[in-house]
């Protein structure tokens, strides 16, 4: 099989597992996620280069392709945002107003220490009451709006 | 205190707008363009074969021998190290003998790796004009496929030629080459 077509392939298979994978699951790699990342590098080589051709012309034609494809959904994605969403996703809100939305914390697997984690980083908060909305972003990271003093 | 200080005051003066290069990043991503371009244009060839193991990679050379036909079919555009195969048929209905006797030139053999000869053959030698394979051939009505799997060992042109006997009629000679890329 063609190279640019084995790599187009393991593309859009590595790109719909890490969708399914989930927002956080590589946002903040743990000893183990790194670890995760290079055995499935090393897998992937094996099916990108095939029957054993190390040329550097193979080499080259793999990296252009995989950057080309990344060039041309980014190109798409800027055209129509419908393809953004299906692409990358959408940020989900966490907390909002005050209020953990439960539903949307479990089917992302986010739980109040990792708000508090994410408030304590961003914005330097103690406690979940000091947050007004938590968002899970497209990238995987929490971002924080804290509640606005009003006597500030 | 060693080397020289600047007060804070006149530090904080500096602002984002110092570092903006609004021309420079106007050049900049023209050229991103044209790389984009050149990108887009390389795997469109890579997919047609223009680097190899493609749609146009691939040349038939035939010839009449005979009352049939022999015919090479041979990689154009191969890449360094990387595992391509010779393709050659024989057609030889009128054929006396039974030996297939087909001889790789000393000049492709230094420059390719030979892996494999599919069917093996029933004797290999090595003489002045090459590797020679022999196989015993029961019925010439049908084509003979011989299929020789290599790799090339060098870059640029490369080339040689196959030496084709069937029974005990004269030898065809067919000259290649391709061009390996590294």
């Amino acid at each position: 099989m063609s190279l640019v077509i084995r790599a187009a392939l393991i593309y859009f298979i590595l790109m719909v597992l890490m969708r399914a994978a989930g927002k956080r699951q590589f946002s903040e790699l743990t000893a183990f996620d790194a670890i995760l990342l290079l055995i499935i590098s090393e897998a992937v080589q094996q099916a990108l280069l095939g029957r054993d051709d190390f040329s550097l012309t193979a080499g080259i034609i793999l990296v252009v392709t995989l950057i080309s494809i990344d060039i041309a959904l980014s190109l798409v994605k800027q055209w129509w945002p419908k393809a953004d969403l299906v692409l990358e996703g959408a940020p989900v809100v966490l907390l909002d107003n005050g209020q953990l939305v439960k539903e949307h914390m479990s089917r992302e697997r986010v739980d109040e220490a990792d708000i508090l984690e994410s408030a304590r980083r961003a914005c330097g908060l103690e406690r979940l009451d000091q947050i007004r909305y938590a968002i899970l972003e497209k990238t995987g990271t929490i971002s924080i709006i804290p509640v606005q003093n009003p006597n500030a | 205190m060693s080397g020289s200080t600047v007060p804070i005051k006149q530090a904080s003066q500096k602002s984002f707008k110092d570092e903006l290069h609004p021309t420079f990043e106007r050049r900049k991503w023209a050229v991103d363009r044209v790389i984009w371009a050149l990108m887009f244009a390389t795997v469109v060839a890579a997919l047609l074969g223009v680097f190899g193991s493609g749609l146009f990679s691939r040349e038939t050379i035939e010839r009449a021998h005979g009352g049939g036909t022999i015919e090479l079919e041979h990689p154009r555009l191969a890449r360094f190290h990387s595992p391509e195969d010779l393709r050659l048929t024989v057609h030889a209905p009128d054929a006396t003998g039974d030996t297939l006797r087909v001889a790789l030139s000393s000049e492709f053999t230094s420059q390719a790796q030979v892996r494999r000869i599919n069917p093996e053959p029933d004797a290999v030698s090595v003489g002045p004009e090459g590797t020679v394979a022999e196989w015993q051939v029961r019925d010439w009505s049908q084509p003979v496929v011989v299929d020789v799997q290599y790799e090339p060992d060098d870059w640029g042109r490369i080339g040689g030629s196959i030496e084709v006997q069937a029974g005990e009629g004269e030898a065809e000679t067919i000259d290649f080459s391709e061009i390996v890329f590294p």
